[in-house]
């Protein structure tokens, strides 16, 4: 690693990072404590290192055995851009799998005391990590794996299961509410709709038909050209019409003419 | 037709006149012709601006409303003011003599650029009169032998003429011309800059010339050495002439021609071509109609005995004629023709017309003065009239040209100049003398002499195609005619060259009977002759698999004056155009067997003919080509075969001097490990094979008892149209470096490897409407799960080996794998719903919801119209997957899309123009390439008019959005009528903008501008390669195939063994089972796919998840290439602003690195970027070099 790399960039570490010990180059990671007014149980502040410039290759397993070495380790969560909230979950990881963050990303180590998080930015300067372990985690055998695990256990029927009956549960228990319509004190009943307005979308068939129909009438009702200045009128706008198309021609042929349309050598 | 609307138009010009002069009685005239009416309204501008105003005035006052018009939106007014009479009258001309507007405009644009501009006339005048006055100070020369050429060597001229021709009696005497003139083109001002040739008439005086020079040759070799002293008397005249060499005329070579070169900078646009002309009136005209014999064979072959009839020398006598007549014709032309008019506008377009097609030079032209005293016999038949527009000019030329038959009995060219051998004449004789025939004025020459009937067809071909371009609406059709250059490669489907000598093409005429007399006629050449007797035979053994067969033409020859004329060429290639529905039979039927036709027909195909029975029960003559089981990629070479044999047969011509251009292309859609198994060939097969397991899948899927009925079941494969490049084909399991469980094959934990690649399909599976479905995306989902999970047990019921995916199932069916998922239209509308902050919910774009439209919606609509274009043009999918595969090789896939790619390959099959839809993937292949290469993709839109669905509105609409927002819009705009959505009414702004939001929408995101700024620069040098070396018998076609890797800044190698779409590529490694060795008789190994219910490893490509990797995690920073098709390197670019230093942004550091002291910016960290891609790609990459700078 260069020596001239500073070490303390806005408050931020400059930690290097390769792949394994035979990688020449050396990515560099930065951190700092986590601070953001808004309170996050899973983000607390006092424990939370927040990490950028993540290479892809890192994964999980990868930075709870690297930062554990500051202290003990809570959680780690991945984002592609930094984000104060809790990271995203999911009930049914068959069906509405999280999407995976790919490329480089940003890290949120959370420690389980304050120690780790003084330790980790305590780091000295010209650290270089080394992320790989024995197997590696990349190339072939990680899209190998992937591709074994592609395929769904019989699991996904219960999630199914589950998933639908939480969902007629909820609908189930919005139609409770929107019945269940109390009196105040006057006796009168306020009714409100409850379900959300919904654009409605609209049939093409059904479009075309009304459209028409009140073409038709329309075209009923009109009468053209009753009046000589009318016949004049529709005239002069069809030599308007010739006009525009005839300036609308010339602008096109002058662009033609800049692309050299008319040299036919 | 014309003749009619313009007297029309004539006569209510002069009833205008009339009525102006009583002003108040249009207002009376009820009328129906519009054209009278408005010119009447307008006739009187201030009183009518007066009455307008004074109507509307009145109607305010009484209260009422003015009726709601078309009025236009008037910027600066301009559009309403009261015309003038000029411009009404432009108008009205357009609107009647014209196509459109704009045709009108594009045509005076193209004349102004190709006329000759006045300056050159006079610089060209004023050459002429020097020249002319330095002739006639020439002294004259004392009298020599005709034959003598050493006074050339001396002058430093070589004759010109060709060898071997016997020695020519009489005597030559130099004198001074009497008359040195303009004729042709420049005199009739027809002439065009695409040919820069200006003709000269020296007029020799009365002692040069022999009452009996018209014998034996002497007139043609006196006019050459007249042309040679001249020649050799302008050599010490640098300040006249800058240079001297010979052409021949029209491609003649008995009638060489000096070309020369005036000095000064008009030489460098115009060169003048000198004919020698006899004084006028000293040969009789009769001495050379085409019956008279001019040439005695005793002069010409020595040995000849006397005979009593001498045979006809029609070709000789056009020589001699052409030159006899040429005042003749150039008086009637000047007076006919005034400069400027119509008709000389006309001519210009007719000869710009044919220069594009290559037609107006060399041997066998249709050169401008058959065109310019073609429209001079149309004037005078009343065909035309010097009134039409010069557009109508062309387009009558056109129809009178594809409505006669010249080969019968051309138009003849009769004018009132009388003729004392008009009377003579027999118009009979002219037909068996000439394949062409077009008599001009005086009723003895014929102007067509030098077409054969094959470069006759051709132009009737190119007048019928430009006729129909000029009636359809969606070409283009003024680029195609005018602009366009028609190249011969892209012209013909197949090409055949012919590969000759002089002593072959001897051979081939001595079968004709006639050659000596042949031999004499040309003086020596008779390659005319022999390449109409070949086209003969090709014409007849191909039948009605063709539709033409045109000869590719050379550049006209010319040769410095001091060297002899180059050697003869014999060889010829022809261009095939074939007629789809006939070309690739099996079969060439011959007549019933107890015809007497039968003994010609025998006697044409020789040995190949056999009777057969038929299904009607009928005998018949025939010529079997090939297996009934044969694949397309074999059945195009049919043609090839037919005429190898009939070329043998016939002519006796060699196998190896017949060569093809035809499979050279397709051989790269070869897939060896396929051939295996399978009757791959081209792979038309194997794609219709797996579209018929789709459709039985289909139909067993429908059979299924499910909640929901299936209502349709559609397919966004590309497969199903028919492009996928190589579709796989059902094979056997191999599974040595896997585990192999029950029914299903995966990877051993410990790492393995899958050697062949397979594609799956994708289908889609539409439910009947129910409003039971959930309002939730994710239930959904849920809900789709269920039901894949319901097809799953009931196909395993059956015994089925299906997989459960996250989104989708995947079905082994006949060998073939499918990946099936449920789909819910109502999906697209739902994630197109956005919550607005009043709880309340909007309809919005979102890219979720397109992605989802595009891949539910629009993509399987699309496919089924790709699917339906192969059922119409039977090449189509051998084209796309051949431009596909090139794209590919050259490491241009995901950058230039692929549906993108099958566009395109589209449009070509769609908008021909100028040529006929391609019928073999191979012309199709290098049009492709030429539109690549050529097109302006800034100002050109691709309207893509798949199935004609566009409405006029559509194309207007999208042409006016093109040309106002072309900056916002991709920079390739593709567009077919299933990006647009339907909409309730084309009146509302915004629902019309909902209509066309996603125009284009496949070429958004990619191709970028410096990406087809790259595929043009590729594509045209793929095209120089192949206008230099597609003739060519030997030469390696892949190297078009094969991708540079100069330009990239990284080039990673990928080792062989992971890649399982090794055999996919260009040079494919294991050579050990190659086709060509192959025993006749050898049949692939089809599998068996009942036996098989293992579900094979699919859709596994570690290259193609490598370079998305990379994509994903370094796409910001640099650009990476890779052929999909079994490349072993990925190549990789920077992008120009990743190399500078930038501020730094912590946000914005990924893959970054911080450097500085007191001030920090951020550089690419390149060491740990290039140690990411080995890290990412372990097992896979192997050497990853950097370019050297």
């Amino acid at each position: 690693m260069c020596t001239d790399t500073p070490h303390n960039v806005h408050g931020f570490k400059v930690v290097g990072l390769k792949y394994d010990n035979e990688s020449k180059g050396v990515h560099q990671l930065l951190w700092k404590p986590h601070r953001v007014k808004m309170y996050s149980e899973y983000k607390p502040a006092e424990c939370t290192l927040f990490v950028v410039n993540v290479p892809p290759y890192c994964t999980t397993e990868v930075f709870q055995r690297l930062f554990s070495v500051y202290g003990k380790v809570k959680w780690v969560f991945f984002h592609k851009k930094p984000s104060s909230g809790p990271p995203p979950t999911t009930k049914y990881p068959l069906i509405s799998p999280l999407p995976v963050v790919t490329g480089f990303k940003v890290a949120y180590v959370v420690f389980i005391d304050p120690s780790g998080l003084k330790a980790a930015m305590s780091v000295p300067a010209h650290t270089v990590l080394v992320a790989s372990s024995s197997s590696p985690l990349t190339g072939i055998n990680k899209w190998q794996a992937e591709y074994n695990d592609g395929m769904l256990e019989s699991t996904v029927r219960k999630e199914v299961k589950d998933l639908m009956e939480e969902y007629d549960r909820k609908t189930q228990a919005e139609k409770e509410a929107a019945g269940k319509l109390e009196a105040d004190e006057d006796g009168w009943v306020t009714v409100t709709s409850t379900k959300k307005k919904k654009p409605r979308l609209a049939k093409v068939g059904e479009l075309k038909n009304t459209k028409s129909k009140k073409r038709k009438n329309k075209k009923k009702q009109e009468l053209v050209n009753f009046y000589a200045f009318q016949t004049r009128q529709a005239r002069m706008d069809n030599l308007a019409q010739l006009r525009k198309k005839f300036d609308e021609d010339k602008k096109r042929i002058t662009q033609m003419k800049a692309s050299r349309k008319f040299r036919p050598y | 037709m014309h003749d009619v609307e313009q007297n029309d138009g004539d006569d209510g010009g002069s009833e205008d006149i009339d009525s102006d002069n009583k002003p108040g009685s249009s207002e009376e005239e009820v009328s129906g012709e519009e054209e009278t009416d408005e010119e009447d309204g307008f006739g009187d501008q201030g009183q009518e601006v007066q009455e307008q105003a004074g109507s509307k005035r009145a109607l305010n006052d009484q209260g009422g409303k003015p009726s709601k018009s078309a009025r236009i939106e008037d910027k600066d007014g301009k559009l309403y003011q009261p015309p003038t009479m000029e411009e009404l009258s432009v108008l009205r001309e357009t609107q009647m003599l014209y196509h459109s507007n704009l045709f009108r405009m594009q045509m005076e644009e193209l004349l102004g650029e190709v006329s000759m501009k006045d300056k050159q006339r006079h610089q060209l005048q004023d050459w002429l009169t020097r020249f002319s006055g330095f002739l006639s100070t020439l002294p004259n020369t004392k009298e020599c032998l005709l034959q003598s050429t050493h006074w050339m060597q001396e002058k430093g001229v070589c004759d010109p003429a060709l060898a071997g021709i016997p020695d020519v009696q009489g005597r030559f005497i130099f004198a001074p011309p009497t008359m040195v003139e303009f004729v042709g083109s420049f005199a009739a001002s027809t002439v065009t800059k695409l040919n820069k040739a200006i003709d000269v008439m020296v007029t020799m005086p009365q002692e040069c010339v022999h009452k009996l020079d018209w014998r034996d040759g002497r007139w043609l070799s006196k006019r050459i050495k007249y042309s040679a002293w001249i020649a050799g008397s302008l050599r010490e005249k640098p300040d006249l002439v800058a240079s001297q060499c010979w052409t021949t005329h029209l491609g003649v070579s008995s009638r060489p021609t000096l070309q020369v070169t005036p000095s000064g900078d008009i030489g460098k646009k115009w060169k003048v071509n000198i004919f020698p002309v006899p004084p006028a009136e000293f040969f009789k005209p009769s001495r050379f109609l085409p019956e008279k014999c001019n040439l005695n064979l005793k002069w010409f072959y020595g040995d000849a005995e006397e005979v009593e009839m001498q045979p006809p020398t029609p070709l000789y006598n056009w020589a001699c004629g052409v030159d006899v007549f040429m005042p003749q014709h150039s008086r009637l032309i000047q007076t006919s023709l005034s400069p400027g008019s119509n008709l000389v506008q006309g001519i210009k377009l007719l000869k710009i017309w044919l220069a594009q097609r290559r037609l107006d030079r060399g041997i066998g032209c249709f050169s401008g003065h058959v065109v310019t005293l073609l429209v001079l016999h149309l004037l005078h038949v009343k065909k035309i009239n010097a009134h039409m527009s010069p557009y109508q000019i062309f387009r009558s030329v056109l129809l009178s040209l594809t409505d006669g038959d010249w080969s019968v009995s051309g138009p003849k060219h009769a004018t009132s100049i009388p003729s004392e051998a008009t009377a003579t004449t027999n118009p009979q004789v002219f037909p068996p003398l000439y394949p062409v025939v077009f008599t001009d004025s005086s009723g003895v020459l014929n102007l067509a002499a030098t077409l054969t009937l094959a470069d006759y067809k051709r132009v009737r071909h190119e007048a019928e195609l430009a006729l129909s371009f000029l009636s359809s609406s969606d070409t283009d059709s003024f680029e195609s005619l005018f602009i366009k250059k028609v190249e011969m490669l892209q012209f013909s489907d197949q090409i055949l060259c012919l590969q000759l000598k002089q002593k072959e093409g001897l051979e081939v005429l001595s079968r004709t009977g006639n050659h000596r007399e042949v031999m004499m006629d040309g003086l020596g050449d008779g390659r005319v002759a022999v390449w109409s007797e070949v086209v003969r035979v090709v014409e007849e053994g191909l039948g009605d698999r063709k539709l033409l067969v045109a000869p590719l033409r050379s550049d006209p020859e010319s040769w410095p004056l001091d060297q002899v004329p180059p050697k003869l060429q014999w060889s010829i290639n022809l261009g095939l155009i074939f007629n789809p529905h006939a070309a690739w039979a099996l079969l060439t039927k011959g007549p019933a067997a107890d015809t007497p036709e039968v003994a010609v027909f025998r006697q044409f195909w020789g040995e190949k003919s056999s009777l057969r029975r038929f299904q009607d029960g009928s005998f018949h003559e025939a010529v079997l080509w090939g297996d009934p089981n044969e694949s397309v990629g074999k059945r195009r070479l049919i043609p090839e075969e037919i005429c190898r044999w009939v070329l043998g047969q016939q002519l006796d011509i060699k196998k190896k001097s017949v060569h093809f251009v035809n499979r050279q292309t397709e051989a790269l859609l070869h897939h060896q490990a396929y051939e295996k198994e399978f009757l791959y060939a081209t792979g038309e097969e194997a794609t219709v094979s797996f579209i018929q397991a789709y459709d039985s899948l289909s139909r067993k899927l429908r059979s299924l008892d499910l909640p929901l009925k299936i209502s349709a079941v559609q397919s966004s494969s590309d497969v199903i149209r028919h492009s996928r490049v190589f579709p796989t084909v059902p094979r056997a399991i191999d599974a040595t470096d896997c585990r192999l469980l029950t029914n299903r094959v995966i990877f051993p934990p410990d790492g393995g490897r899958c050697k062949t690649f397979t594609y799956p399909m994708e289908v889609m599976l539409l439910l009947e409407i129910s409003g039971k479905w959930p309002d939730n995306l994710s239930a959904i989902q849920a809900i789709k799960t269920e039901f894949h999970l319901k097809i799953l047990e009931m196909l395993r019921i059956d015994g089925f080996t299906v997989e459960l995916f996250q989104t989708y199932l995947r079905i082994l069916w006949e060998g073939y794998v499918f990946h099936v998922r449920v789909c819910y239209m109502r999906e697209i509308y739902l994630c197109r719903l956005v919550d607005t902050p009043d709880g309340d919910c909007k309809e919005q774009e979102t890219a979720a919801a397109t992605r989802l439209e595009r891949h539910t919606d629009i993509l399987p609509r699309f496919s089924t119209a790709l699917a339906s274009m192969q059922a119409d043009h039977s090449s189509f999918s051998g084209a796309v997957r051949l431009c596909k595969r090139w794209v590919s090789s050259q490491l241009l896939c995901g950058h230039l899309p692929q549906v993108a790619v099958e566009l395109l390959v589209a449009y070509l099959y769609l908008v021909p123009a100028p040529y006929t839809p391609p019928h073999t993937p191979h012309v199709a292949f290098l049009r492709f390439l030429h539109l690549l290469a050529h097109t302006d993709w800034k100002t050109t839109p691709f309207l893509v008019n798949l199935n004609d669905a566009f409405t006029v509105e559509d194309l207007v609409e999208l042409n006016q959005r093109f040309t106002s927002q072309r900056s916002t819009l991709p920079s390739m705009f593709v567009v077919t009528p299933y990006d647009l959505r339907n909409i309730k009414s084309t009146e509302d702004p915004a629902d019309k903008d909902k209509r066309y939001k996603l125009a284009s929408h496949w070429t958004r995101t990619a191709p970028l501008p410096q990406i087809l700024y790259r595929s043009k620069q590729l594509a045209g040098a793929a095209l120089d390669f192949f206008s230099f070396n597609l003739l060519k018998k030997t030469v390696d076609i892949k190297t078009v195939f094969r991708p540079s890797y100069d330009d990239y800044d990284v080039v990673i190698h990928l080792e062989d063994y992971h890649l399982s779409r090794l055999d996919e590529a260009v040079d494919p490694k294991n050579t050990t089972t190659k086709p060509s060795a192959k025993k006749k008789g050898w049949k692939p190994q089809m599998v068996n796919p009942k036996e098989n219910q293992t579900m094979p490893i699919a859709m596994f490509d570690p290259a193609f998840l490598y370079v998305k990797e990379l994509r994903e995690s370094y796409g910001h920073l640099a650009l990476f290439f890779h052929d999909e098709h079994g490349g072993q390197v990925v190549g990789v670019v920077w992008k120009p602003a990743a190399l500078t230093p930038q501020e730094l942004k912590i946000n914005t550091l990924e893959g970054h690195k911080v450097v500085g002291v007191k001030e920090f910016k951020q550089v690419m960290n390149i060491d740990a970027i290039l140690s990411d891609f080995k890290s990412l790609g372990i097992g896979l990459v192997g050497q990853i070099k950097l370019k050297k700078t």
